[in-house]
């Protein structure tokens, strides 16, 4: 972990996550394949940004995945996963999480729209 | 099958873990010389999808991987086969799946599926109904003896 990471990343396989303020925000970027290599690790990463978030008052994670070549449906489950723990707080304490996509990958349009549909208040996705 | 078959492969191996995305990316590369660019992503989404089934679910390892590619201007069929033994339970979770998904719109059940994994920790569907609601495909099964194949299939336009 480096002096400039929120919480201990992931590295394996092909896999890459880290977290970092950006702008005053939690900022995840993924990187690589997220396969079932990284599925267990992917979860409680995502936790760790989920505990983090829920501390944070910025009310917004973004999530960076242009560099994301791609993602399984066990990884997509630990978004899902997120996304439920997120829908089951009181609305006050809610916070919305931005993926930032590459639109020209098949998997990031069509999984990132599923998740937006999931949770339209909560999920918004940006992408070039 | 009317059409002209253009393009086709089988692959019996044990797949690993890491050996799905060395086969993901060699089998994108097969449909882009077979389909041009079209269908590339979302047949490789497929097939990593059906492998890794196989990997989680299969009883003894070994899978057969089949991928058949016609022509039939102005389309191309595709189909990509997985077979591998499974017991009776994952024959039983196929069948009721495949069976769900032919009642409605793939991705309406894909939101149902979604909003039901949050409460089963493991096994929760996701992959194969990925494959009907983000690439697009038809899902079937067939079962002989102890092995199970489960067929994605579709058609995509010829490419220009």
């Amino acid at each position: 972990m480096t002096d400039s990471e929120l919480f201990e990343g992931v590295d394996v396989g092909e896999f890459h996550a880290h977290a970092h303020k950006h702008e005053g925000k939690i900022a995840l970027s993924l990187k690589g394949t997220a396969d079932l290599r990284a599925q267990e690790l992917l979860d409680a990463f995502l936790k760790r940004a989920d505990a983090c978030a829920r501390a944070d008052s910025s009310g917004e994670v973004l999530v960076d995945v242009r560099s994301l070549e791609f993602m399984n449906s066990s990884c997509f489950k630990a978004f899902v996963s997120w996304i439920g723990r997120l829908q089951d707080l009181a609305p006050e304490s809610q916070y919305r999480i931005r993926f930032l996509s590459d639109q020209r990958m098949l998997w990031q349009r069509r999984s990132l729209h599923a998740l937006s549909c999931f949770a339209v208040n909560l999920v918004s996705i940006e992408g070039g | 099958m009317t059409g002209t078959l253009i393009g086709s492969f089988e692959l019996v191996f044990r797949p690993s873990v890491d050996l799905i995305s060395v086969v993901r990316r060699f089998v994108g590369d097969f449909y882009e010389k077979t389909l041009g660019s079209d269908g590339g992503e979302q047949l490789a989404l497929a097939t990593h999808e059906l492998l890794e089934n196989s990997v989680k679910y299969g009883q003894s390892g070994e899978t057969k991987l089949c991928i058949d590619v016609y022509r039939e201007p102005p389309q191309r069929y595709i189909a990509i086969r997985t077979q591998n033994e499974a017991n009776a339970d994952n024959v039983d979770v196929v069948r009721t799946l495949v069976e769900r998904l032919k009642s409605g719109s793939p991705f309406d059940f894909y939101q149902v599926l979604m909003r039901e994994s949050l409460a089963s920790p493991n096994r929760s569907g996701l992959g194969l109904a990925r494959i009907a609601a983000e690439a697009d495909m038809s899902l079937s099964y067939a079962v002989e003896g102890s092995q199970l194949t489960i067929q994605a299939e579709c058609r995509l336009p010829e490419a220009a």
